[in-house]
């Protein structure tokens, strides 16, 4: 059988889509058990075979007036199918994945599918759980009714995936067994206005549902309690930030002592000179500055995947809907704002299952103050020179985890408080409806967690080995350039110590030096390479301690309110100025946060100088 | 007598009723896809954030809407 040049994968969202991507691609792709996790669609190619395999966002309908499509999630899935997105052929054949669990609730979007008259698969997903849960489906009748053949699989173990790679036209494909076959080609599907699809098979005991998921049930007690729920929240963010704080440190620590030491033992090799403080002082301080901090990184994502992945984090958007509603915001914005914890690029992106545009923009422009990891490196490196590790509540709380909340605090404030001004000014609100479905609480699965967590490290290492490779070169040779009488300038006299020195004037008010000012510069190309470069202009890995007797505690201290609140990410500009489709939003944000940041960075000098 | 009919956001908690009526609201849209639909069962599981959220029930899934959403959705009492 000849196989598809392209196949599109649609269905509703969280019925495990990007699990069977991923099964079929052997590609990474971001699985979660929250509605919306695939924000754009994905390509990859089907292995053992030359078809492109698209991904497209999870969608309830394709029907709907685009003015008024839930969101753009729709309209992007709804284009791809249509084949009217440029650049890309129109599908020749779709893998219709359903969740066998939820079967009764998506065969109106099933027979939509159908209806545009593509070689269509329904792909009947988490038919372990349907069978551990007492319910019954019998396939062949699903297949009449649909008019299509029909898999029984489950992505998460793997089983069934044969019956796809057959489809597709995957060859030496394992797969013996027939697929149900198509019937009656001829026979339009049977149509349906609200979906009540099932009936008819359920009514013949063909389709039993399931067993609800009694220990779903019964952790929303808690999770949802007036009192409880609220209380677990907190809990679970505040344990987020200490798991983070307490289990990452040693890990960075000692990651950052093997790194310095292979960069001594290999400097030993190298020409004195020259050559040495490029590779060494230059390029490798720069790499192990922002390295050292890939285990926090990665502990962060894993404790928002596991979040998602388990099924808890709707229950948080609902927590948090009351409070986000208040500032103007939905609970729905709660998941792109606490992945912007991680990357306000990827956040940004993630607005895009938010159905109001009101709210959607209003997250995208507040979503560069949450405090992302980028900022990490300089605050972990000024909260341990400058705060004391001292216990606030006993054992539980230092005082270096209440820094970091607070600071985290001064992020997330900024952004209520912004979305709240906007509400009230530029985007007034409509009051669009707000629904969120609760998934059943499900185990995550660890291959998922696992493939996210490596393409993060390969996002990460890739982003030191480019971006910050060559900012740290362009730093060194700003910092060591123009040559004087063929030796290396001081750093005074270098190029980058007249930019410092031009910029003096404005850092002073701030308690700044022009060290740091520079850093500040440089931090346009990317955030974390503050710390590497200050240790690049202070020629010393010790940054903390240099900082303590350049701009001590009262200059730290504006110079993080500055960090929390200034738009120094080239990227999330650019991503913005994509998502929103103009140059007005990213200018505005740019202008906006640079405002707000040199304000409270001043107001936090002069407060600070006068009370220490 | 004619069964009563109320907006879904006055359903008491534990209490089942049909939809019997969705609003205009081009956002109401989504909800249909979700279940919310005439003639659906719904029930109401519980209230969340002091009323302002509630957990519905429908077609064996749980779904929260808001206050204002519900009660742009007219149900009748069963039973």
């Amino acid at each position: 059988m000849p196989g598809f040049r392209t196949v599109a994968i649609i269905g509703p969202p969280n019925v495990g889509k990007s699990t069977v991507f991923n099964r079929l691609t052997g590609l990474r792709q971001k699985v979660g058990n929250y509605s919306g996790v695939t924000v754009e669609q994905h390509e990859g190619q089907i292995k053992g075979t030359r078809t492109r395999l698209l991904d497209l966002p999870g969608v309830w309908s394709l029907e709907g007036d685009e003015s008024d499509l839930t969101s753009e999630d729709q309209c992007i899935a709804v284009r791809a199918l249509r084949g009217e997105i440029e650049g890309q052929p129109r599908p020749e054949a779709v893998l219709l994945v359903l969740d066998a669990t939820q079967l009764h609730r998506q065969m109106t979007l099933a027979r939509q599918v159908i209806a545009h008259k593509l070689p269509t698969l329904v792909v009947v997903n988490m038919s372990d759980l349907l069978a551990a849960r007492e319910g019954y489906l019998d396939p062949l009748s699903l297949a009449q009714t649909l008019n299509s053949p029909v898999a029984m699989v489950s992505a998460g173990t793997g089983g069934g995936m044969d019956a796809i790679q057959r489809f597709v036209g995957v060859k030496n494909s394992a797969a013996k067994a027939p697929l149900l076959p198509v019937m009656q080609p001829h026979v339009e599907p049977r149509q349906i206005g609200c979906p009540r699809g099932m009936s008819e098979i359920e009514n013949e005991g063909l389709y039993r549902r399931p067993l609800p998921s009694e220990w779903s049930r019964r952790i929303d007690h808690v999770a949802l309690h007036p009192v409880f729920g609220p209380a677990l929240f907190f809990l679970i963010t505040l344990g987020v930030f200490q798991t983070i704080f307490r289990a990452a440190a040693p890990a960075s620590a000692l990651f950052q002592k093997l790194l310095t030491g292979f960069g001594v033992w290999f400097g030993a090799f190298l020409p004195n000179g020259f050559v040495h403080s490029l590779v060494i002082d230059g390029l490798w301080t720069g790499v192990v500055s922002v390295l050292t901090y890939l285990p926090l990184i990665l502990l962060l994502f894993l404790v928002i995947a596991l979040l998602e992945d388990s099924g808890y984090m709707a229950r948080a958007a609902v927590i948090a809907d009351r409070m986000m509603y208040r500032f103007g915001l939905s609970g729905r914005s709660f998941l792109p704002l606490l992945s912007a914890y991680a990357c306000a690029v990827p956040a940004i992106m993630a607005t895009r299952t938010i159905s109001s545009r009101r709210d959607r923009l209003t997250t995208i422009l507040v979503a560069p103050f949450m405090t992302c990891s980028a900022r990490l490196p300089l605050y972990t490196m000024i909260i341990a020179a400058f705060i004391p590790d001292r216990p606030v509540v006993g054992q539980f709380l230092g005082l270096r985890a209440c820094a970091m909340m607070g600071l985290y605090g001064i992020g997330m404030a900024a952004a209520l408080i912004t979305s709240r001004l906007l509400h009230l000014s530029l985007l007034r609100k409509d009051d669009s409806a707000f629904a969120i479905e609760l998934p059943e609480f499900r185990l995550p699965l660890w291959r998922s967690l696992g493939i996210n967590l490596l393409d993060r490290a390969r996002i990460f290492v890739k982003q030191v080995g480019t971006i910050i490779l060559a900012t740290s070169l362009a730093v060194w040779v700003l910092a060591n350039f123009p040559l004087h009488h063929g030796q290396l300038s001081p750093i005074g006299q270098s190029y980058l110590g007249s930019i410092g020195n031009a910029m003096e004037p404005a850092l002073r008010p701030l308690g700044l030096d022009r060290n740091v000012g520079v850093a500040l510069l440089t931090a346009f190309v990317a955030r974390e390479t503050v710390v590497s470069t200050l240790g690049t202009l202070y020629q010393t890995p010790q940054v903390g301690v240099a900082l303590r007797h350049s701009i001590g505690l009262a200059g730290a201290l504006s110079l993080l309110v500055f960090f929390a609140l200034a738009m120094q990410c080239t990227s999330t500009l650019a991503t913005v100025k994509r998502e929103t489709n103009s140059w007005r939003w990213p200018l505005f944000q740019f202008a906006y946060m640079s405002v707000i940041a040199y304000t409270m960075a001043w107001l936090t000098f002069r407060i600070s100088s006068w009370l220490l | 007598m004619s069964p009563q009919t109320i907006p879904l956001s006055d359903l008491a908690v534990g209490t089942h009723a049909l939809i019997s009526k969705m609003g205009d609201d081009p956002h109401l849209c989504y909800l249909r896809c979700m279940g919310f639909c005439p003639g659906a069962h719904v029930e109401l599981i519980r209230r969340v954030s002091g009323g302002a959220l509630s957990i519905y029930r429908v077609d064996d899934a749980d779904v929260a809407l808001r206050k204002a959403t519900a009660a742009k959705i007219s149900v009748r009492m069963e039973g």
